[in-house]
């Protein structure tokens, strides 16, 4: 379950970003609690260092339709056998391009790295 | 929190083709008297993740899969790998969008253009059970 959701260092700076969704989980210093287990502990849920957690689908959609910043993880199969995957993020005037992950997730997570980053340069 | 679920069509044919990760969520099933088919059974942050509501659905409930999970099951399953992008428009302003599914039995699949991310995601989903389909009846 755990790998549906942000780690908890981009969780934390997507609550800087403004990030306020319905979501299934929170991070409890760190610790990755799902809604509903403990409704006393879930009233904790959004304070200082316990942000919500979102679904890494969330997060693409809240970086589309609030920063208008599209991405994509590509999947490449080289002549030779090899593959690998990268993501584009797509701007207004501007592209980003990361090659060469070995994973699917790695990609994944190294473009919401990426837009996080782009987000607060903005 | 809906829209972060693939459709009620497609989590029945999801079931039938074996999908079976952990659920975030549940459709009602047609196969009790009292439910109305395709009915989202939400699991709020008000309520109990078990609920005597749930129990008393029971067996007459299929899991919601998120959309993340059905293309990870896929990748990981099958090796079929599906490239959602974005592109700028050449011709007109904003962006469209597009799928490739690539490890398929069918080769490279693209579909054309959509207006929307959602659009061309869901249009993906449909097209890899759809391919999965055609691959389980031979």
């Amino acid at each position: 379950m755990d790998k549906e959701f942000v780690s908890y260092e981009q969780a934390l700076s997507l609550k800087e970003l403004g990030f306020d969704e319905e979501c299934f989980a929170w991070y409890n210093y760190g610790e990755l609690l799902e809604f509903g287990n403990d409704h006393i502990l879930d009233m904790y849920a959004g304070e200082d260092k316990k942000p919500v957690a979102p679904l890494k689908q969330q997060v693409f959609r809240f970086f589309r339709e609030k920063y208008n910043y599209n991405h994509s993880i590509i999947f490449h199969k080289h002549p030779f056998g090899t593959n690998d995957y990268q993501y584009m993020i797509l701007l207004e005037d501007d592209e980003y391009v990361e090659v060469n992950f070995n994973l699917y997730e790695e990609a994944e997570n190294a473009c919401i790295d990426k837009l996080i980053e782009i987000a607060k340069q903005k | 929190m809906k829209n972060e679920f693939v459709t009620y069509k497609q989590a029945l044919a999801l079931k039938e083709l074996g999908f079976d990760d952990y659920a975030f969520n549940w459709y009602s099933t047609n196969k009790h008297p009292s439910l109305i088919a395709g009915i989202f059974l939400t699991i709020n942050s008000s309520e109990p993740l078990y609920s005597s509501e749930m129990h008393k659905i029971g067996i007459w409930k299929i899991k919601a899969p998120l959309k993340q999970q059905v293309f990870r099951w896929f990748r990981e399953k099958y090796g079929w790998y599906a490239n959602l992008s974005s592109w700028i428009h050449e011709e007109e302003l904003g962006i469209y969008h597009e799928f490739e599914i690539y490890g398929n039995p069918n080769g490279v699949y693209g579909d054309g253009k959509y207006d929307t991310y959602e659009e061309a995601e869901n249009a993906c989903i449909d097209k890899l059970i759809e391919i999965l389909k055609q691959q389980d009846n031979g």
